[in-house]
């Protein structure tokens, strides 16, 4: 009976779900899975909820664990991440009392780990932030007001999204100059676009329902609308493509960490560990392998969690 | 009703206001770019009074920005102050290894991804598909650099099957060639691999319910004539749009692995020229990717209603 459920075809609506987010490898790129009015409609989620509990709470609890070492570092009993052990360089783990060995100048990798988490969850948290409220804020208005307003914000968003992502998240980054401010500012200014474009469509597909048109003849404003009646429908939406841009934010973060773009140099970062073990990758894989993994599981833990919420919250953008 | 006209008018726009954009970053640039450019030699007011002369940075912006815009519409992308090259001449260098780089991943990609959805979709929810969708979902959450170290860690250093970096130019030996290109395109192919067989999987799934296939069913003809002949094609038009955007995710990766891999294209002398301060270079690099990336959306989008005649009139 299970398989049953399963089963659900696209035809029935009840698993219909757009190929938004969901993409982390690199850019921005699904947010504009837009023009496809046929055939996009896909059905990824058509496993039951049930069977997927472990698909939300095992990344939940990888994901506190990550933030709460990140916020608790300062107290942590861990190494100082910047200082060698010149008695213990480039040793694996659980040799010479470091848990995951040291890097290639005797650094302590667990510690550096945590302290490089703190660089990734800033710049996801900060840049999805800015991305939702600024993003968010504009997508709703074009979707709503419809005519001029809209033309000239999705103009400027199509442009914004014609830059390959990376490209110019490295392009703003380089120019702005390296620190966490400006790593998780250029991130927010390539993810505030992908929002705008992903509240536009929801904001569509709400400003025509009926619980939007009863309100406006009961006298409501545009503003009341906006704030009271589609704002909450559209925040969930919202709230689920956020998590994946997180996922994404980090994805960049760890890339431009790797060309030694972010966080100057001594100081850790995910990316820039990656990219310090290259060099010795014969005799102490380790160094690269443990920070890949890292990055690995945390971004798949919020893509995971990302599409058990889309599964709900979906948007249907050719709904209209 | 003016479909194709309208659609060139905005592609016109859209390639003035990135040119535009592109002009604007490097003008981001901290401090004075001639500084940059001089380094230890800044405080030589002469030297940088030469260099401003040099690059017109005395001018008004708008007056740069018409001459740079001007240059390129004449294939002439200014002058690399670092290495007293011709802009032009370093892109047509590094164009052909890009351009290879990326046709081998999106080969690679539609190669591993085409056939996995087909049969995914023919056997759905049995164990291959089931594998294939907890993979698909897996590899999309691996950046491409990290696959791509872990690719050199076992491929090359373990192995020693393929070269970890460095590059054969395709006129030099071709079988040399493919091979230290396989690495760097297998490392931007996976993850794009994966949104492909998702995509062309549940359209698949969702085409082979038509009625026309039962019918051809009904007529025996056999399973492998009706996944290729008459199921493929109009599953496939998202996954069409899809490559295309996915240019823009590709030329991104690239950047990043012809660092990781010392491949001398375009992404490479991008880092290298941002951290020299290069910034005709620099503006040259991007405004080209740019301008790359929407024409091939453009291609794709002017392909796909050729392709189904449906969306000819969905625009009204």
């Amino acid at each position: 009976m299970r398989r049953r459920e399963s089963m659900t075809t696209p035809d029935n609506g009840a698993d219909i779900d757009v190929e938004l987010p969901s993409v982390a490898s690199e850019g921005m790129v699904v947010a504009d899975a837009e023009p496809v009015p046929v055939a996009v409609i896909t059905e990824l989620t058509a496993t039951p909820v049930k069977k997927r509990r472990w698909a939300l709470w095992l990344p939940a609890i990888w994901i506190a664990v990550v933030v709460v070492s990140a916020l608790a570092a300062p107290i942590l009993p861990i190494d100082d991440p910047m200082k060698s052990d010149f008695g213990h360089v480039a040793t694996g783990p659980f040799t010479g009392g470091h848990l995951l060995g040291t890097d290639n100048i005797g650094r302590d990798i667990l510690s550096r780990l945590i302290w490089g988490s703190r660089v990734a969850l800033t710049v996801g948290v900060v840049a999805v932030a800015v991305g939702l409220v600024i993003g968010g804020a504009l997508g709703l208005l074009a979707g709503y007001y419809r005519g001029k307003v809209e033309s000239v914000l999705m103009g400027v968003v199509d442009i914004m999204l014609a830059f390959p992502a990376l490209v110019l998240v490295i392009a703003i980054t380089a120019f702005l100059g390296q620190s966490l401010r400006n790593v998780a500012i250029a991130v927010a200014v390539v993810a505030t676009p992908a929002f705008a474009r992903v509240a536009r469509a929801a904001t569509l597909t709400f400003a025509q329902r009926e619980f939007v048109t009863a309100a406006r003849g009961m006298g409501a404003t545009n503003r009341r609308i906006l704030v009271r009646e589609i704002l909450p429908n559209v925040i969930l939406p919202l709230a689920a493509f956020a998590l994946v841009v997180v996922a994404v934010a980090i994805v960049a973060e760890g890339g431009l960490a790797f060309l030694g773009l972010s966080v100057p140099a001594p100081k850790p970062s995910w990316g820039s560990m990656i990219n310090d073990g290259r060099g010795k990758l014969e005799d102490a894989p380790f160094i690269s392998l443990i920070p890949s993994a890292m990055m690995f599981v945390t971004v798949l833990a919020f893509n995971l969690i990302g599409d058990v919420f889309r599964g709900h919250f979906d948007v249907r953008e050719g709904a209209i | 009703m003016g479909g194709l006209a309208g659609k060139l008018v905005r592609l016109v726009a859209v390639l003035f206001a990135i040119s535009v954009l592109t002009f604007l970053l490097t003008q981001l640039l901290p401090g004075d770019p001639a500084c940059q450019l001089l380094g230890p030699q800044c405080g030589d007011k002469a030297a940088v009074a030469r260099v401003e002369k040099d690059l017109e940075l005395d001018k008004p912006l708008p007056t740069q920005y018409t001459h740079w815009v001007g240059g390129v519409l004449h294939g002439d992308f200014g002058r690399a102050y670092s290495s007293n090259q011709d802009v032009s001449q370093i892109i047509e260098q590094r164009f052909p290894v890009t351009l290879e780089l990326l046709i081998l991943a999106q080969l690679f990609a539609l190669a591993i991804a085409v056939p996995v959805a087909i049969y995914s979709a023919y056997r759905r929810d049995g164990w291959f598909d089931r594998t294939v969708t907890t993979l698909s979902f897996a590899s999309l959450s691996i950046p491409q650099f990290v696959l791509a170290v872990v690719l050199v860690y076992v491929l090359a250093v373990k192995f020693n099957v393929f070269p970890a970096t460095g590059l054969t130019h395709l006129s030099d030996d071709l079988v040399l060639n493919l091979k230290s290109m396989f690495l760097p395109s297998l490392s931007l192919a996976l993850g794009i691999a994966a949104v492909y067989v998702r995509l062309l999987r549940s359209d698949m799934i969702t085409t082979l319910q038509e009625d026309y296939i039962l019918m051809a069913r009904a007529e025996g003809l056999p399973p492998r004539r009706i996944l290729l002949r008459h199921a493929l094609r109009p599953s496939s038009f998202s996954l069409l749009t899809v490559a295309g955007i996915n240019v823009g995710a590709l030329i991104g990766g690239a950047v990043i692995i012809e660092y990781l891999f010392a491949l001398p294209g375009l992404g490479s002398k991008l880092v290298e020229s941002i951290f020299r301060r290069d910034y005709l270079v620099v503006q040259g690099i991007v405004l080209l990717v740019a301008a790359g990336y929407v024409l091939v959306n453009f291609a794709v989008d002017a392909l796909y209603s050729a392709l189904d005649p449906r969306t000819r009139h969905a625009s009204a």
